[in-house]
């Protein structure tokens, strides 16, 4: 078989190890997922990051260079986050530190005083508040503001037009994945309203100081969130809604259990009534919403952060695909033995009887976080070890 | 679950707004919905 020929085939299997686990079945081999950011790809091919993220040629070489490093299941190695697009619009919510890397300060979109604005038209609120508020170009009077979305999105589409291109050609040069399992994404509507109106703090603040409105407002926001998810694509239980969970580790039950779970569980049965699956990333350590979790609607894709795997496992394992937990942080500090035996430990404790898609807690975000040697044997690892 | 907002319009309410006749539903899925989908798309991005 020459490579071209092996690739395909690789590909056809790996694509075919996610279509079992999220269609019910115990997979041959186990999926992975494991992400490599933009960052990371362009510092682990050497290349300089105040620099080389404002070219999508430097960042496709990048990409090149991790994808063969690394034999990830997806291509890995970009970050949609670039710092020209922030630029032309003259961000405050994303900004490129001193070293190149991106940050998104917590910044709340609308005052206090806004809520019944918001209620009344989420969108309307968007527009007129958060956009202003978030983008120094975007409050400027016409044309100036209108002249600067223009710039933003030529400048989005001069580099997609190149980076999604290059991402298909590499899936088939080093056999990745060449189906997509990714419908939209989200938020849960709480989150939203943290992450987007009302910052971190502000919106923990305004459950005490005016629970009925925030009560409204997760109502109101939540046809924006199903929006928000849906594509085009005609729904399948393999393309994943992607809802990354932020606020119920920082609340206290009783208002998760009020303010947060509500439209949540709701967005999840809806998009899985539609036909989609659903992916979501528990961030923190989710060990005290497990049976929460258990209630939502069989098949969700539940990729954890911290937490006990062998309880993981035994509350939702039979029911929801458990993804995740593997520690990062033993790629940065530990030896190349250390992460064999580690990953051993997760798969010997999640693979058994299906529903369990290798990954790691977090992505790698910068070179720093895990060294070659350590992330291309935890790959080796599980790619031998992970046979059912 | 309808979404409702002065910035967001449905193809129906599009076609009113721009005077375009109402036979045109089953025509101008690409060419006037698509701008209004594509524009709250990018409005997802920037407040996200």
């Amino acid at each position: 078989m020459d490579n071209s020929a092996a690739m395909k085939e690789q590909s056809e299997r790996r694509n075919q190890n996610f279509v079992d686990v999220y269609e019910g079945r115990i997979p041959q081999e186990l999926p992975i997922s494991v992400g490599v950011d933009g960052a990371a790809a362009l510092e682990y091919a050497g290349k300089n990051l105040l620099t080389d993220q404002y070219s999508a040629e430097a960042m496709i070489e990048a990409m090149d260079y991790v994808n063969g490093l690394f034999d990830t299941d997806q291509v890995v190695g970009f970050s949609s986050r670039l710092p020209s697009f922030y630029q032309l619009l003259g961000a405050e919510n994303y900004k490129m530190g001193a070293d190149g890397f991106m940050q998104h300060p917590n910044i709340a979109g609308m005052e206090p005083e806004d809520y019944d604005a918001l209620i009344e038209d989420p969108i309307a609120v968007c527009w007129e508040k958060v956009v202003p508020k978030y983008y120094k170009e975007l409050a400027k009077p016409f044309p100036h503001n209108v002249i600067a979305i223009l710039k933003f999105q030529a400048s989005r589409q001069a580099i997609m037009s190149k980076v999604g291109p290059a991402m298909a050609q590499l899936a088939v040069k080093y056999g990745k994945l060449t189906r997509s399992f990714s419908a939209g994404r989200t938020r849960a509507p709480f989150d939203l309203l943290a992450d987007t109106f009302r910052s971190f703090t502000g919106a923990l603040s305004d459950i005490r100081r005016m629970p009925d409105k925030v009560l409204a407002a997760v109502e109101a926001l939540y046809p924006l969130c199903i929006k928000m998810g849906l594509t085009n694509a005609k729904p399948s239980k393999t393309l994943r809604v992607g809802i990354a969970l932020h606020m119920p580790t920082f609340m206290r039950e009783k208002d998760f259990a009020k303010f947060w779970w509500p439209t949540f569980k709701r967005q999840v049965e809806e998009f899985m009534n539609i036909g989609y699956g659903v992916y979501m990333f528990c961030e923190d350590d989710w060990m005290r919403y497990l049976d929460y979790l258990y209630e939502l609607p069989e098949g969700c894709e539940m990729q954890f952060e911290y937490g006990d795997p062998k309880i993981i496992k035994e509350k939702l394992g039979k029911k929801h695909i458990i993804q995740g937990l593997y520690p990062v942080s033993l790629l940065r500090t530990g030896t190349v033995e250390d992460v064999e035996r580690k990953a051993k430990e997760y798969i010997d404790i999640l693979a058994p009887g299906g529903n369990y898609i290798f990954g790691t807690d977090k992505g790698v975000l910068r070179a720093s976080d895990a060294k070659v040697e350590n992330l291309q044997a935890l790959l080796k690892t599980v790619r031998e070890y992970g046979k059912y | 679950m309808e979404l409702k907002s002065k910035y967001y319009h449905s193809l129906e309410e599009n076609l009113q707004k721009y005077g375009i006749p109402a036979e045109a539903v089953k025509t101008a899925q690409d060419s006037i919905q698509f701008p209004e989908e594509s524009t709250l798309s990018i409005l997802f991005f920037l407040i996200t």
